[in-house]
């Protein structure tokens, strides 16, 4: 039924609950969606079919190649919308022969966590704390119980003394229980040893959260705020492309940097040398030096989740 | 090619001529092409021997891949040195260097070294190794490693330092002096920390005064009550 232009005004005046009455503003009403619809595409700001696309995107390991690909300028056309940017989503797949491992001299950290910093603007992670992948724990000099850390220590100057600093982040499990612990299969380890996520299809359940040891797991509480000109454009879909709110995410050693040959933004960023990346099959890479010929530690080795993260000292 | 022989038990004899005097001699019966033949084994055999630590002693280390350092040269602010030590004597007297445009002191170590245990008087452009090794200020790791063994053998195991640029390929590290300032004792920089963490909505730590009450709809009453607080006075 179509709204009627003419108008009387003695059925305006008088209160009517009548049948008619009530299918004169369903008329109304969806004639305004409408001329809404015919002024601005509906779906969140989106086109229908990017709505439908997303709606029956797959899981990320079951999608032929040119799914992907409409699922990647799907991605990107959303982020031009929302930060008005142009970013590239990457698909490089994981390097033959290559398993990724990290080395962190504890002797060498200094507790001044420009890792942390570096880490939030390479994967567009929410600004003004709202998460980092990466804590740096302050510990009094000879405690090894972890409970007695702190990582929000806030000192006019580190290293303070009797302290030492003991940074944290996913430690990429070779049998990780976040991936067992999953309802939905969309978290799992890719064959270069990264434990990754699809966004897409996490349904926000948490359940990886409470099954991993080293609270490596972080939960999108709100939408992630990032300034439009800080978002970090090379992105990777299972690494730093932009996030929405209800999703876990976690440290994926920065596999849009890393695939490529990269190193880590945290190595990078780390001013006295403590960190150490490299491939664990190549025999005559620094890690694997260092793993037979360093006294290294894993944290809570005893759970068997065979970290791929060891801990040296001098 | 060597040929296995059955070792029987020395019976003291040498067979006329005692063993231990100089090369084989020239055997009976020996045509003269055995003869050159067995002269170039002993002479590559030789070659052998000499050559792998000839070769070793450019490569570094056993086992070891190749690598790089990242130049220091461009990095530094008084260079060419000559500029001036052109028209001064090097003068190895430790002491307090007065308007210096660089290091006033040497603070390296125990402060009981002077410029001279590392810099080439000779050369100003130059460091010394121990061993009378010039040595470029590219590849001062050379000087460094004379006494800092260990450390030195971490470093070009990458245990120690810092990679640049790729985790594959051809290894590109920062060299000694790009972190330590030879010069001054070895301390620790002390600066803020960046990046504070962020804390959950509603887990913030109350630092000072007494905590905020748990119930939310307690904290807003309370935050009502001083509301009308501020307003009355």
């Amino acid at each position: 039924m179509s709204p009627s232009t003419k108008k009387d005004a003695a059925d305006q005046a008088q209160v009517d609950h009548s049948r008619r009455r009530f299918m004169k503003g369903v008329g109304t009403v969806s004639a305004t969606a409408a001329g809404v619809t015919a002024l601005k595409p509906a779906w969140g700001g989106m086109s229908l079919g990017d709505a439908l696309g997303e709606f029956f995107q797959d899981h990320y390991q079951r999608m032929s190649p040119e799914e992907i690909a409409a699922a990647v300028s799907r991605i990107e056309r959303k982020a031009k919308r929302k930060f008005g940017r142009d970013i590239q989503v990457g698909n490089a797949p994981p390097i033959e022969g290559v398993v990724f491992g990290y080395a962190l001299n504890i002797s060498k950290c200094k507790g001044y966590r420009d890792c942390v910093s570096a880490c939030v603007q390479e994967n567009n992670l929410g600004r003004g704390g709202q998460m980092e992948y990466i804590r740096v724990l302050e510990l009094d000099k000879g405690d090894r119980n972890l409970d007695h850390a702190n990582h929000y220590y806030d000192h006019m100057a580190v290293p303070q003394e009797g302290k030492e600093y003991l940074p944290v982040q996913c430690m990429q499990c070779d049998d990780p229980p976040c991936v067992k612990a999953c309802p939905v299969d969309a978290t799992w380890m890719e064959p270069d040893g990264i434990v990754v996520m699809d966004y897409d299809w996490c349904i926000g359940c948490r359940y990886c959260m409470s099954a991993c040891p080293y609270s490596a797991r972080h939960f999108n509480w709100r939408e992630p705020e990032i300034p439009a000109d800080e978002l970090n454009s090379d992105t990777h879909y299972l690494g730093n492309r932009p996030r929405v709110k209800g999703v876990v995410e976690k440290c994926h050693f920065c596999i849009q940097r890393t695939r490529k040959g990269l190193q880590p933004a945290c190595l990078e960023a780390c001013p006295t040398g403590a960190r150490v990346f490299g491939n664990l099959l190549d025999p005559d890479s620094e890690i694997r030096w260092i793993l037979a010929n360093k006294t290294v530690l894993r944290l809570k080795e005893d759970l068997g989740t065979e970290p791929k993260f060891w801990y040296y000292t001098d | 090619m060597t040929t296995v022989t059955e070792s029987k038990p020395f019976d003291g004899d040498y067979g006329g001529k005692p063993a231990w005097r100089g090369r084989p001699r020239r055997r009976q019966g020996d045509s003269e092409e055995e003869r050159v033949n067995r002269r170039w084994r002993s002479v590559l055999s030789c070659l052998l021997l000499v050559l792998p630590p000839l070769l070793a002693a450019e490569s570094e280390a056993p086992g070891q891949k190749d690598f790089t350092v990242a130049p220091r040269t461009t990095e530094l602010e008084h260079v060419p040195c000559k500029d001036c030590h052109q028209y001064m004597d090097p003068n190895p007297e430790p002491r307090q260097l007065v308007d210096s445009p660089h290091v006033a002191e040497v603070r390296h170590g125990k402060a009981d070294m002077w410029c001279t245990a590392c810099h080439a008087p000779e050369n100003h452009q130059q460091l010394r190794a121990l061993s009378g090794l010039a040595v470029d200020f590219d590849d001062s790791h050379r000087v460094c490693r004379d006494c800092h063994s260990a450390t030195y053998q971490d470093w070009l195991y990458g245990a120690h330092g810092k990679r640049v640029g790729s985790w594959q390929g051809e290894r590109e590290i920062l060299n000694c002096t790009a972190c330590h300032d030879p010069h001054l004792n070895l301390n620790v920089l002390q600066r803020r920390p960046v990046a504070l963490p962020g804390v959950r909505a509603g887990l913030e730590r109350q630092v000072h005064g007494p905590a905020p009450p748990r119930r939310l709809w307690q904290r807003k009453q309370q935050a009502e009550s001083e509301e009308s607080d501020v307003t009355e006075h």
